[in-house]
């Protein structure tokens, strides 16, 4: 076990350094310097800065700068805001992590009961209904989900509703203040990935209740119920559980336009606000921090990944 | 019922024998794997209708921006913002209406169309290319070559592509072949995992040692022996990896990374909508129904195609 987990940490670091570099040298590719923004620098201003990053010494020094200056947490200063990308990420993080964290869940449990169900009731109104959702729900990117959710269920319900006994199924079309204002966000987000995981649940489940041990289950007298939940959901679950690092890059990534559609002041409006204007130092700030979050999650679904299916880390340690 | 029976005439049979040559005949002209799979296609009414719509759809991407009264930038100053089957002065119909600055909304989704089937096209057939040689070589030569070229590509699957395409996309010149360029650089490592895959599980084959006993160089194993064989499966991953591929461009656009202007694709259109739509919703649900209706069917035709190609399922 520890084998294992040494092996994809050792993965994540690597993959950790190779993003750090990539990053740094297409910043390095730019013509002109950082700080050549919307905000003028005096020259003593510029050369102060200059030296700071050591951007005056040549590049395989600047890149030992770089990576010094990450892993002691120092992502540069952004040209737009003029303000350190540290402080814009510790503000606006918070944010996205909120209504990730809330796609997230909703992708899940929805995703994974969505999916249960129609393996359950294959062939039936049942099945065909999800998986029509589901196919649906993959093919509409969450920009126009998130879109038209604002016009038709914000707006038109909203209006149509107001002043009757459903005022409460109101709900704000732009903002992340209250509960409310968080309810349509967090389903445009996770709505895709919600159909992703909905048609892998189904395959896997459908897969493990054509087992053996199923059939052992049923012989022996077992209730459905337990059946589902204990043998044939339980094991179903392994495969869902490897997707859910590429998920939480979909949402992660998602959000870049989510929030910007609904007006959120999450990591990813800053960041689609820092391609517009090619504030570089914050486009690499976030790329890393990003790259950096999504690694450790990878690590960490990987690792337990390993933990729930002991097949997982003996073959990988076979191998090598 | 049994007085019916007994009326039969055994006069009323006669013995033909039983020809031996004749049993073994053929009687039916045999279907290669992959007509058997089209035939079982084409029984599919899900993917009929999807191949239909998508057929539709590429050529009214080369026909109808040629076919169109209006060019994409011109301008109905009097009719902007007009809703679906406006008439303009000279009596030319808007079918999908016009924009904010009266642009005909209905050829620019179709030349929207021309730019991002284009790229989702190019992208995922660069990235089966590169993907493919890749994987060939990293399967077929085993070993240490597999080894070294397998933890290159854990390290690239660990880095979200989303954002390394953004990177490239904030470096390099706005337009349709940077997009292209930058959605190649990350996407083919998926592609190289399944070639790999089927190309170790094909390389053991008699068929395969029969070829280089011949003296068939790797190249011409790979090509002429292995690649038929998985060319199922890699169709199959094709058809999926297009959506994801109009996903990106729609995605990137959406962020202001698309093609510059004036071109337009639907990821822009899309974008353009989405700033108006709560009082001209037509300007964003034309693109919306575009870029929903081509990879939904897509999704569908690959998966109909998996099945049609899976042996498993057949009856």
């Amino acid at each position: 076990m520890s084998k294992y987990i040494l092996k994809r940490t050792l993965y994540a670091l690597l993959t950790l350094w190779a993003l750090a570099t990539i990053t740094f040298f297409i910043m390095r590719l730019l013509p002109g310097d950082p700080f050549i923004g919307d905000k003028a620098l005096t020259a003593t201003a510029k050369a102060a800065m200059n030296a700071k990053y050591g951007l005056d010494k040549p590049v395989g020094v600047q890149y030992l700068i770089f990576m010094g200056n990450l892993l002691k947490g120092d992502m540069g200063l952004s040209t737009h805001y003029n303000r350190p990308v540290n402080t814009i990420i510790a503000q606006a993080f918070p944010y996205s992590f909120d209504l990730g964290i809330r796609a997230l869940v909703f992708a899940v449990i929805g995703g994974i009961f969505a999916g249960s169900l129609a393996a359950l009731y294959r062939g039936t109104w049942v099945d065909t209904t999800t998986m029509i959702i589901s196919i649906v729900g993959v093919s509409i990117p969450s920009f126009i989900m998130g879109a038209l959710m604002q016009y038709f269920i914000a707006l038109k319900l909203g209006a149509a509703v107001t002043g009757t006994a459903f005022a409460f199924l109101k709900l704000p079309v732009i903002g992340f203040t209250t509960g409310k204002h968080k309810i349509l966000p967090a389903i445009a987000l996770g709505f895709g990935s919600l159909a992703t995981l909905a048609r892998l649940t189904r395959t896997s489940m459908l897969d493990v209740l054509s087992q053996d041990y199923i059939k052992t289950a049923k012989a022996k007298g077992l209730s459905s119920a337990a059946i589902t939940w204990r043998h044939a959901l339980r094991n179903a679950l392994l495969q869902v559980v490897t997707v859910l690092g590429p998920i939480a890059a979909a949402v992660l990534t998602g959000a870049f336009v989510v929030e910007n559609i609904f007006n959120i002041p999450g990591m990813g409006k800053f960041f689609v606000q820092s391609v517009g204007v090619r504030d570089y130092s914050m486009i690499a700030g976030t790329t890393v921090f990003y790259g950096a979050f999504l690694v450790v999650a990878n690590l960490l679904v990987d690792i337990a990944y390993g933990v729930i299916d002991p097949r997982i880390r003996l073959s990988a340690s076979a191998k090598g | 019922m049994s007085e019916e029976v007994r009326k039969i005439d055994p006069a009323m049979f006669e013995t033909i024998g039983a020809d031996a040559q004749a049993r073994e005949a053929i009687s039916r002209p045999s279907i290669g794997y992959f007509k058997d799979a089209m035939r079982r296609l084409g029984h599919n009414p899900t993917a009929v209708v999807c191949a239909g719509l998508l057929v539709f759809i590429l050529l009214g991407a080369i026909f109808f921006p040629i076919l169109s009264p209006y060019t994409m930038e011109q301008q109905d100053v009097v009719n902007n913002l007009a809703g679906f089957m406006t008439r303009d002065a000279q009596g030319g119909l808007h079918i999908f209406g016009t924009d904010e600055l009266g642009r005909d909304v209905f050829t620019r989704v179709w030349s929207g169309a021309r730019v991002s089937l284009t790229i989702a096209v190019t992208a995922v057939f660069v990235n089966f290319i590169i993907g493919g040689i890749y994987g060939a070589l990293s399967g077929f030569y085993g070993g240490m070559v597999d080894n070294v070229m397998q933890r290159i590509v854990e390290v690239i699957i660990g880095i979200p592509y989303l954002i390394i395409v953004i990177l490239m996309m904030v470096i390099m010149p706005q337009g349709v072949v940077t997009m292209i360029v930058a959605y190649a650089t990350v996407g083919w490592t998926g592609m190289a995992r399944l070639v790999r895959g089927q190309v170790i599980q094909l390389k053991e084959n008699e068929y395969v040692l029969a070829a280089r006993i011949m003296g068939a160089s790797a190249s011409r194993i790979n090509l002429r022996h292995l690649l038929p064989n998985i060319l199922s499966v890699v169709i199959v991953n094709i058809t999926l990896a297009i959506p994801s591929a109009i996903f990106t461009e729609s995605f990137l656009s959406f962020i202001g990374l698309g093609v510059p202007i004036p071109q337009a694709s639907w990821g822009t259109l899309a974008s353009d909508g989405v700033r108006i739509f709560q009082q001209h919703p037509h300007v964003l649900i034309v693109p919306a129904i575009f870029i929903s209706v081509t990879m939904l069917s897509f999704n569908l035709l690959g998966d109909a195609l998996r099945d049609a190609f899976d042996p498993r399922l057949r009856k």
